[in-house]
């Protein structure tokens, strides 16, 4: 499996951490990325749909299921910024920007990650 | 201690499919059986249809959070011993703490490190094999003191009787029968007889009270007044028989008039077995002493002998039921071992105390107290 991409806008997802958690198992990493292609895409949806709406609980549910599945993806550089939401979105006034550059990088990830499997 | 991983089995309750996939990989790489559940609830339904020895619960999940999971657990009996490592995201202090009032026996955070995991659920394992070896061991134990109570039992009962009925046509042989009826020799014989019959009978008699008293079902029976001096009359009375025997001679020295209350069985049960190894220790022609002293509120009875003694080291394994310890008296009298234990505790429950000084190779003496109030004085 390559990690490499030409895209340079955004990170590259580091799959290190997955690659030590599975023990270079091929056939498992591709599963959990498998799992993450098919669940970030609802995740994301329900981040934007409680930011909205402002249900921070379902937001703090969202962003809490997101955390360790983009660290298994490694998709590393949002999630400080999906923690500090997860923590503390009620008093943020820019949660619908912070959280448009999440689903950005997000979507960057999930193109990236297809081409592995 | 050899654990065999396979023995034992992980739930993993995460309702990221992702955290389940990857647990039960490494989980099972390690060599434990794993089940998952994806919910609280399919986790409570998992727990019931086969109990795990472990659970890796996530704590925030829908239909029902890890908190409700341990906590529903936690109050079945059957399951409460389950130990729960809550596998969570929340990693704040707050959360660790509230994990561990939900009865967590440990936390581990996501993301996990993969070490990290496996050290802390072996770690967890290995307290449970700990945790049945105990109980195994309590439980063979628990078998083997109640076989060995109900054989003391047994042999107890079933042979006091026989022996009892001996003993008394041996008495009564022996007040009957003149020695020069059936000559001297015979008589000698008839007189061991009579002798062995008699320690035969207060070893099952001791036998019998230290298993009832160490199984519970000996109470102690308090009686009121009970005059004291008549009831050490009454055991020297029967001892001073013994003691000719030996060509010992019992002294009573001091008296009192006071009464008291206590267990008279197990007052008596307590004089007479150190009068009687008093005499077992005595040379011939010697005296044995039955000193009796009064003080404000109870009434020292000390019994005296002037034998072998006791030697340092054997003082120390007295009164320790743990140490067999029995010694041949100065005709070859074997012993139990059972006597003085029970005088020991006897003499506490009465709300005495037995203490005793001696000297090799110059006598022993055994002193006990019973609790009196002067205001119950004889009138």
């Amino acid at each position: 499996m390559q990690d490499s991409i030409d895209n340079q806008k955004y990170p590259i997802p580091d799959l290190s951490y997955l690659r030590e958690l599975t023990d270079g198992d091929e056939d498992a990493m591709k599963e959990i990325i498998s799992i993450f292609l098919d669940e970030a895409p609802k995740l994301i949806k329900m981040m934007k749909e409680s930011a909205e709406a402002k249900d921070h609980e379902k937001l703090k549910f969202a962003t809490h299921k997101l955390i360790t599945q983009l660290t298994y993806v490694g998709v590393n550089s949002i999630v400080p910024e999906v923690k500090l939401i997860n923590s503390g979105s009620v008093n943020m006034k820019d949660l619908n920007e912070r959280i448009e550059r999440i689903i950005l990088v997000i979507e960057n990830s999930i193109t990236y990650l297809k081409g592995l499997i | 201690m050899d654990i065999n991983n396979h023995d034992y089995t992980i739930l993993i309750v995460d309702d990221v499919d992702a955290n389940v996939l990857l647990l039960r990989l490494l989980i099972s790489k390690a060599g434990y059986k794993t089940m998952t559940a994806l919910n609280g609830r399919d986790a409570l339904e998992a727990v019931n249809k086969q109990k795990p020895d472990l659970i890796l619960l996530d704590i925030m999940m829908p239909v029902m959070d890890g908190h409700e999971v341990a906590k529903r657990l936690k109050e079945t009996p059957e399951y409460a011993d389950i130990p729960i490592i809550f596998l969570s995201a929340l990693n704040s202090t707050e959360d660790v703490v509230q994990g561990f009032k939900f009865g967590a026996a440990d936390y581990i955070s996501k993301p996990f490190n993969k070490d990290e995991l496996l050290t802390r659920i072996n770690h967890q394992i290995s307290l449970i094999e700990s945790k049945r070896i105990i109980q195994r061991q309590t439980e063979e134990l628990r078998k083997t003191i109640i076989g060995r109570d109900k054989l003391y039992s047994v042999i107890a009962h079933d042979l006091r009787g026989p022996i009892a009925s001996i003993r008394m046509v041996m008495e009564l042989l022996i007040s009957e029968i003149k020695p020069e009826n059936i000559g001297e020799d015979m008589y000698e014989l008839l007189t061991m007889a009579n002798r062995l019959t008699d320690d035969s009978f207060s070893l099952l008699d001791n036998l019998l009270k230290w298993t009832k008293s160490q199984t519970g079902r000996l109470n102690t029976v308090f009686q009121d007044n009970v005059d004291v001096m008549n009831l050490i009359n009454g055991v020297v009375e029967v001892q001073k028989s013994v003691a000719a025997l030996k060509k010992v001679k019992i002294n009573v020295i001091g008296s009192t008039n006071r009464i008291a209350r206590i267990d008279i069985d197990m007052a008596k049960t307590s004089l007479r077995n150190l009068i009687s190894n008093a005499i077992k220790f005595s040379y011939e022609n010697s005296n044995v002493d039955i000193v009796i002293e009064e003080a404000e509120d109870r009434i020292y009875i000390a019994v005296r002998d002037y034998g072998t003694g006791i030697s340092q080291d054997n003082q120390e394994k007295l009164f320790k039921p743990d140490i067999h310890f029995t010694s041949y008296g100065t005709d070859n009298e074997e012993g139990s071992g059972l006597g003085l234990l029970i005088c020991n505790e006897f003499v506490r429950r009465n709300g005495g105390t037995l203490k005793f000084t001696s000297t090799e190779g110059e006598g022993s003496t055994f002193v006990f107290d019973i609790p009196t109030a002067t205001s119950l004085e004889k009138k």
